[in-house]
């Protein structure tokens, strides 16, 4: 997770730049296809980001239940 | 059912409702603008996405600095809910921004006062997550965050007047000096706005939720290791 972030901004940021010199006066794209791709783009941001929340639950239900285990068997508790 | 639980679904089906209801708008109801053509329909989303990216930033420095007067891991939750909600809609403005801008202006970025502003925004909230994921949990770096998350707040009225100040090739529109919408344009546009801040609110009540379960996870991983100290 940590490396894939960082591999992101490590790319997100020279892209901002090179973007500066994208091709100007005769762009060729049509307005619907970048419209789209670009509300296609919100809805994977929203729900990437759900999906994240989504996993970090999970793996807090994991701690949970990898705390318990550690509890019972320092109380000499079973299951 | 808990009356916090209620709110939250009440939230999220009225978020989600308003959400559709708002892109149909978008797509089948606001007319195509005339000199842009179809491609300024992002307006809809960007602008939304902007003042949900501030709301985010500001709910995240308030915290930060309710946390820096009396440290709480409840702030604490708050600040970095905040931060990373405002990152994910700040990201989509400074990708949304390009997208039209490539159509408009024939170029997808220029240093313009309220874009660059902007991206400055975005690396200083970034930097306070960056921060927040790579370090170790510790009160030591708990308050280097939340300053800088207080000290960053100071770039959004920045960007927020940057075009009023500064002038740049950024349209105004709605704020001063700019030319208005047309009727069913506005109509599109307060939907879409209501739509988006519903859509931010579910957000940043999970994500506080899970900020929230992870200290206390944190906080228990401590118990449970004293408790083994103690008994060893």
């Amino acid at each position: 997770m940590k490396l894939k972030l960082l591999a992101f901004w490590l790319i997100a940021m020279p892209g901002v730049a090179f973007a500066q010199g994208a091709p100007s006066e005769d762009v060729q794209v049509p307005g619907g296809a970048l419209m789209l791709v670009s509300y296609l783009i919100l809805w994977a941001l929203l729900l990437g980001y759900l999906a994240y929340l989504a996993r970090r639950q999970s793996s807090l239900e994991d701690d949970l239940d990898t705390l318990r285990k550690r509890m019972d068997d320092m109380l000499g508790i079973e299951d | 059912m808990k009356s916090s639980q209620l709110a939250f679904y009440a939230l999220t089906a009225a978020a989600s409702v308003l959400t559709l209801a708002a892109l149909g708008l978008t797509f089948f109801y606001a007319p195509t603008e005339l000199t842009m053509g179809v491609v300024q329909k992002i307006f809809y989303s960007h602008v939304p996405a902007a003042l949900c990216a501030y709301a985010g930033f500001i709910v995240a420095s308030a915290a930060s600095m309710g946390y820096l007067l009396r440290p709480r891991a409840g702030l604490d939750a708050v600040a970095r809910a905040g931060v990373e909600v405002g990152l994910l809609f700040c990201v989509y403005v400074l990708i949304s921004g390009p997208i039209w801008g490539y159509k408009a202006w024939g170029k997808a970025w220029v240093w313009d006062p309220q874009l660059t502003a902007t991206f400055v925004l975005f690396l200083m909230y970034g930097g306070y997550f960056l921060l927040r994921v790579f370090s170790p949990p510790g009160e030591r770096i708990r308050k280097i965050a939340s300053a800088l998350a207080v000290f960053a707040v100071v770039n959004i009225p920045i960007v927020h007047y940057s075009v009023q100040k500064w002038g740049g090739l950024h349209p105004t529109v709605e704020r001063e000096g700019g030319g208005g919408l047309a009727p069913a344009m506005k109509t599109t546009f307060s939907l879409s706005m209501l739509a988006f801040l519903l859509l931010f609110a579910v957000l940043i009540w999970l994500s506080i939720r899970v900020k929230m379960r992870e200290t206390r996870v944190e906080e228990l991983y401590l118990d449970v290791e004293d408790l083994a100290r103690s008994r060893s």
